[in-house]
C-alpha cells in the first residue's frame, strides 16, 4: 500500500487488507428544529480493492458518512465521536488544509449524483481537468495531457482531442459523469467514493456507466465505496454491502450473503419492496409505518417500531453489529441471540 | 376489459424552436381499452411526458386525433375542456412541486370539488375529504396541515387523492413512484392497485423504470424520439422484445439479483436529439441490425405474428 | 376518526387548530427575523420613525410652523437640540413632523406602483406572449429614462401637491414590481402544481389567485421594504426641487432644500434632514434584507 506523504501514522496500521476504517462514528446537525442525529455509531470496513456499497432510504445517513470521510460536512454539523481511518492516518484529526493538499483529489476522491454540479460552466474540459492535476507539480504540461487523454479513452470517450476543448454544457448527463470518472482517475486516487452516480441517467447510459466502472475495477484493482438507493446497480458492480438504517449500518455482509440470506428484518423487508425481485403487486412487501426523524430518534434498535419481530429488549437496548457467520454482520437482537443459540 | 376508452390517432405535438422543429411526439396511434393498465416506456426526451400532457389537453396537439368516449377532444376549445378534467386525472412525478406549498391539504381535495360543484355544502364536502384521505390511508386530521408537513409517501397520496376528488374515468400515472424510496414505492403501487379495484379505474401509466412498467402492466409500449417502436401484451413483449430498441433497453435494466450481471453494453451511443432525429427509423444509428433501407424508409407500426405491433423493417 | 362521527361541530375545531397552524408559520419567520440582528435594528428604527410620525405633537418640543426672528440661525443646543432655521423655526420639531408626510407619501407611493405593478406583472409572467412583449416594452420605456428625471416631467406637468408626488412617482415605479413578480411568476409557472391546478379544471384567474398571488407574496412584501427607500428618496428629491410637498409644509426634501442656502452658515438644517432620511432608509432597508432571509432561508445560503 502506497503510504501517504508527510502524514505520520497517527492511528497504527489498519487491520492487514483494510483500506478504510469507519469506527464509532457519530455526526450530529443543528437545525432549527433541533437537533438531528444523522449517524449515530457507525462501523464500516473497506477492503482494499473491493466495491462497498452503501444502501439505504433517503436520509438513512449514507450520504454524510460519505462527506464525513472527506471532510466536507456543512457548518452546522458536528462529529461527536468516532474515527476514519485511512491507511493508518485518522482523517478527522487533519487539518482542512492537509485534507485539501494530501487526501482529496489524491487520495479519496469523491463523484456526486448530479455531474453538472461538479464541473465548472466556464471553463472546457481541458482546464478543468489540468487543474484537477495542479499539486503534481513534477509534471510538465504535456505530461499532464498525456494522462488526462489516456485516461479519457480509459472512460470509452470518442474523439478525445475534440472533447477536450469542449464545455460542459455541450456534453450530454452520460457523458459528464465519465468525463468526472476520468478527472478523478488522473489523479491515481486509492479510494473513490461514488454517491449515486447514474441516478441521474437513462438505463441506457447508466449501463454503459456501469461497465465502464466495471473494467476499471479489473484494471486499477480501485476501491470504492458506493453509495445508492438502488438494489439492482448493487448486484450489477459491488462486493460488499453495507445496509444503513435511521445513521446505523444495521447489516454488512457480502453481495450474495445480502441477497440470498438477508439476516436484519430491515434488510429483507427492503430486498422484497424492490421491482424486479419480486414481479406481482400482490407480493410486495410493506415496511409499516415510515422512516423516523432524526430528532427524535426511537430507542434502542431505531427499526424497532416498524418490525414485527420486535421484542421488549429491541426497545431499550441499541444492537451491536456482531458478526454471526464470516465477513456478515447484523446488528439484530433477535438474530444475534438465534445464532448464540446454536 | 375490451371496450375502447381512448384512442390516438397519428398525434403529433411539434415545437417551434431557435435551432428548427423539435418533434416530441411524431405521429403516435394507440388504444387504452377500458379497465386495462397501460404502460409506456422510454427514456428521458422520448416524448413520453409531452404525449400523455396532449392526450390531456395540457398541451394543445399540433396535428392528429384524441377519441375519448367516441368524441375527438385534440382540438376542443380551452373552456370546453372543464367536464374533461372531471373525466381524467394525472398523478405527477415530484409530490413535493405537484402540491401548492401555500395550501391546505383541505383546500388542495377542497377544491376539485368547488370547482365542478359536486357537492351540495360544506358538510358533504368535509365528508368527501376524509372519506378519500382514509382511503388513501391517510388520517383526517392531515386535511389541517400544509404540504411540507408531510412525508413524500404522504404528499402523493394528497396528490392521488386530489386527482381522484372528481372521480374519474382514467388516472394517468407520470412516474408517480420515481421520486419516492423503494419501500415507499411499494406502498403507493399497492395503493393505486387497490384504488384501481374498488372504482374500476383505467391507468395509464409511464415510467423510465422498466421493472415498474413490468409489474403494473396489462399491455405495454416502448417509445423512441417521439414514436412508438413497439407495443403489445406485456408478457409477450418482456418475454420476446422484437424491436431492437426494446431488446437493448431491456437488456440495460440491471437485475436484483448477485448472479445475473448486464452483458457487454446493450445500446451504444446516446439518444440523437429530437430536434434533428436521424433520417428514415430514428435508431438505426444505434442499431446493429440496421440495413439500408432504414437509412431511407421510415417503418410504420405494423401488427405481427401475436398481434404485436413493431416499427421495424426487420419485420416488415 | 371515521367519517360518520365528524360533524360540524368538529369541523369547525379543525378549522380552529388550522388557523393556530397558520399563526405558527408567521411564528417560525418571526423568530428567524428577531435572530437577525441587523434585521431587529432595522425594524427599531423604523418604529422609531413611525412612532414620531404618529405622536408628533407630543414628541416634538416647538410648533414647526412657529417663527421666531429672535431666534434664527441657532446652532444645536439645549433649546434647541437640532439647533433653528433661517426662520427662527425648530429643525428638530420640522423633522419630527417631517416623517408623517414622509411615511404617507411613501406608503402612497409604494402602494400605488405595488398594485399596479403585481397587477401587471402577474398578467405578464402568467399568459406570456403578445401581453408580456407590450407590457414589457413599456417596462422597458419606462425605465430607459432616469427615473428622477421622468418623475419630474410628471410632476411637471400635473403640477405640485401630494397626489401628483405620488402620480409622477408611481408611474415610473410600478416597473419595478412588474419586472421582479414577472421573474417570480415565470418559475412558479413551470411547477407541477400549475399543471396539476389545470388538470383538475382551474380557470386562469383561479390559478393566478390562488396558486401564483399566494407564492410570489412573500416576494412582493420583501420587494416593499425594500422599495420604500427608493419612494422615501424620490419624494424627498422631488420636494428639494421644488416640485412635490411646499413648504411651509414640514417636509424632509424642502427642509434640506432650504438648508442649502444656509450650508455655510447654519450646516445643521440640511445634515439633520439628510440623517433623518438616511435613518429611515436604513431602517427599511435592514427589516426587508431580513425578511427575505427570514421567509426564504434558502436565499442566502445558495
Amino acid at each position: 500500500m502506497r503510504s501517504i506523504r508527510h502524514l505520520e501514522e497517527t492511528e497504527g496500521v489498519n487491520s492487514v487488507g483494510t483500506l478504510l476504517e469507519i469506527r464509532d462514528l457519530k455526526v450530529s446537525f443543528d437545525t432549527e428544529e433541533g437537533k438531528v442525529e444523522a449517524l449515530d455509531g457507525v462501523n464500516l470496513k473497506v477492503k482494499e480493492g473491493e466495491f462497498h456499497a452503501l444502501i439505504g432510504e433517503t436520509g438513512c445517513g449514507k450520504t454524510v458518512t460519505g462527506l464525513t470521510i472527506l471532510g466536507l460536512l456543512d457548518n452546522n454539523a458536528k462529529i461527536e465521536n468516532g474515527q476514519v481511518i485511512y491507511k493508518g492516518i485518522d482523517l478527522l484529526k487533519l487539518t482542512e488544509k492537509q485534507l485539501q493538499q494530501q487526501i482529496r483529489g489524491k487520495e479519496i476522491t469523491m463523484i456526486f449524483q448530479d455531474p453538472s454540479t461538479s464541473l465548472d460552466p466556464i471553463f472546457t474540459i481541458e482546464e478543468q481537468m489540468l487543474e484537477a492535476l495542479e499539486n503534481e507539480l513534477e509534471l510538465t504540461k504535456e505530461e499532464k495531457l498525456k494522462i488526462i487523454t489516456e485516461e479519457l479513452r480509459k472512460v470509452k470517450l470518442p474523439d478525445v482531442e475534440e472533447l477536450l476543448k469542449k464545455y460542459p454544457h455541450q456534453l450530454s448527463g452520460g457523458m459528464k459523469q465519465r468525463v468526472m470518472i476520468a478527472m478523478m482517475l488522473s489523479c491515481r486516487p486509492s479510494l473513490l467514493i461514488a454517491d449515486e452516480p447514474t441516478t441521474a441517467l437513462d438505463v441506457s447510459t447508466q449501463a454503459q456507466f456501469l461497465k465502464i466502472l466495471e473494467d476499471l475495477k479489473r484494471e486499477t484493482k480501485i476501491t470504492a465505496i458506493y453509495i445508492t438507493h438502488n438494489l439492482a446497480v448493487v448486484s450489477e458492480i459491488c462486493d460488499t454491502v453495507s445496509v444503513m438504517y435511521a445513521g446505523r449500518i444495521v447489516e454488512t455482509a457480502s453481495l450474495k450473503e445480502i441477497f440470498l440470506n438477508p439476516q436484519h428484518p430491515y434488510t429483507y423487508k427492503l430486498l422484497h419492496s424492490v421491482l424486479g425481485i419480486e414481479t406481482d403487486i400482490e407480493q410486495l412487501q410493506e415496511i409499516p409505518g415510515s422512516v423516523p426523524k432524526l430528532i427524535n430518534p426511537p430507542s434502542g434498535c431505531r427499526f424497532h417500531p416498524r418490525c414485527e419481530e420486535a421484542k421488549d429488549i429491541c426497545k431499550t437496548k441499541i444492537p451491536k453489529l456482531q458478526e454471526i457467520s464470516d465477513g456478515h454482520f447484523v446488528a439484530c437482537h433477535k438474530r444475534v441471540m438465534e445464532w448464540t443459540k446454536c | 376489459m375490451d371496450k375502447v376508452l381512448i384512442e390516438v390517432e397519428d398525434l403529433k405535438k411539434h415545437y417551434h424552436t431557435s435551432k428548427g422543429t423539435l418533434k416530441a411526439v411524431d405521429g403516435v396511434s394507440l388504444v387504452i381499452r377500458k379497465g386495462e393498465t397501460f404502460g409506456l416506456v422510454g427514456e428521458s426526451g422520448c416524448g413520453k411526458s409531452t404525449l400523455i400532457r396532449t392526450i390531456l389537453r395540457l398541451l394543445y396537439p399540433t396535428s392528429g386525433k384524441i377519441i375519448f368516449e367516441g368524441r375527438n377532444i385534440a382540438h376542443l376549445h380551452e373552456k370546453d375542456l372543464k367536464d374533461l378534467r372531471k373525466r381524467m386525472g394525472i398523478v405527477f412525478q415530484d409530490p413535493h412541486s405537484s402540491l401548492n406549498p401555500r395550501m391546505t391539504i383541505f383546500d388542495i381535495l377542497a377544491r376539485p370539488l368547488k370547482i365542478h360543484k359536486i357537492v351540495k355544502n360544506r358538510d358533504d364536502m368535509v365528508l368527501r375529504i376524509v372519506e378519500i384521505l382514509k382511503l388513501m390511508g391517510l388520517q383526517a386530521e392531515h386535511m389541517i396541515r400544509f404540504p411540507h408537513e408531510l412525508s413524500g409517501g404522504q404528499k402523493q397520496r394528497v396528490a392521488i387523492a386530489r386527482a381522484l376528488m372528481v372521480e374519474p374515468e382514467i388516472l394517468f400515472l407520470d412516474e408517480p413512484t420515481s421520486a419516492l424510496d423503494v419501500s415507499v414505492q411499494a406502498k403507493i403501487l399497492k395503493l393505486l392497485d387497490k384504488v384501481k379495484k374498488q372504482r374500476n379505474l383505467t391507468y395509464f401509466y409511464i415510467s423510465h423504470d422498466i421493472n415498474l412498467i413490468r409489474v403494473v402492466s396489462d399491455r405495454i409500449a416502448v417509445m423512441y424520439l417521439g414514436k412508438i417502436v413497439e407495443l403489445g401484451e406485456k408478457d409477450l413483449v418482456f418475454q420476446k422484445p422484437l424491436h431492437p430498441y426494446t431488446n437493448g433497453l431491456f437488456r440495460s435494466v440491471p437485475i436484483p439479483d448477485p448472479d445475473v450481471k448486464i452483458e457487454k453494453i446493450p445500446l451504444e451511443g446516446e439518444v440523437p436529439s429530437p430536434v434533428n432525429p436521424p433520417s428514415g427509423c430514428r435508431f438505426h444509428p444505434r442499431c446493429e441490425f440496421a440495413k439500408s433501407v432504414c437509412k431511407g424508409k421510415e417503418p410504420k407500426l405494423m401488427k405481427v405474428e401475436d398481434g404485436r405491433m413493431v416499427a421495424c423493417h426487420l419485420y416488415q | 376518526m371515521t367519517s360518520e362521527d365528524l360533524s360540524y361541530e368538529q369541523l369547525k375545531k379543525e378549522i380552529k387548530r388550522l388557523k393556530r397552524k397558520r399563526s405558527s408559520q408567521v411564528n417560525l419567520v418571526w423568530k428567524r427575523f428577531t435572530k437577525n440582528r441587523l434585521a431587529l435594528i432595522g425594524f427599531i428604527m423604523v418604529s422609531i420613525v413611525i412612532f414620531m410620525a404618529i405622536f408628533s405633537p407630543i414628541v416634538s418640543p416647538y410648533d414647526p410652523y412657529k417663527t421666531n426672528p429672535l431666534e434664527r440661525f441657532k446652532p444645536p443646543s439645549m433649546k434647541h437640540i437640532l439647533g433653528t432655521d433661517a426662520l427662527g423655526r425648530d429643525v428638530f420639531s420640522r423633522l419630527v413632523y417631517g416623517s408623517r408626510i414622509a411615511l404617507e407619501i411613501g406608503a402612497l407611493i409604494v402602494l400605488f406602483e405595488g398594485m399596479i405593478g403585481i397587477s401587471l406583472g402577474l398578467i405578464s409572467g402568467y399568459f406570456g406572449g403578445v401581453v408580456d412583449k407590450v407590457i414589457m416594452w413599456l417596462v422597458d420605456v419606462l425605465r430607459s429614462f432616469p427615473i428622477v428625471v421622468l418623475a419630474l416631467a410628471i410632476a411637471g406637468i400635473l403640477g405640485q401637491g401630494v397626489i401628483n408626488v405620488v402620480i409622477a412617482l408611481g408611474t415610473v415605479g410600478w416597473t419595478s414590481y412588474a419586472r421582479m413578480v414577472r421573474s417570480k411568476v415565470l418559475t412558479i409557472k413551470e411547477l407541477d402544481y400549475i399543471e396539476a391546478a389545470r388538470s383538475i379544471g382551474e380557470s386562469n384567474l383561479s390559478i393566478i389567485l390562488r396558486y401564483v398571488f399566494p407564492n410570489v407574496l412573500p416576494t412582493v412584501i420583501v420587494m416593499v421594504y425594500l422599495m420604500m427607500p427608493t419612494a422615501l428618496i424620490a419624494s424627498a428629491t422631488l420636494s428639494f426641487l421644488g416640485l412635490g410637498v411646499q413648504p411651509p409644509t414640514a417636509d424632509w426634501g424642502s427642509i434640506i432644500a432650504e438648508g442649502r442656502m444656509y450650508l455655510l452658515k447654519a450646516p445643521w438644517i440640511s445634515t439633520s434632514a439628510g440623517f433623518f432620511i438616511m435613518f429611515t432608509v436604513l431602517g427599511f432597508n435592514f427589516i426587508g434584507d431580513g425578511l427575505r432571509d427570514a421567509l426564504d432561508p434558502t436565499s442566502r445560503r445558495n
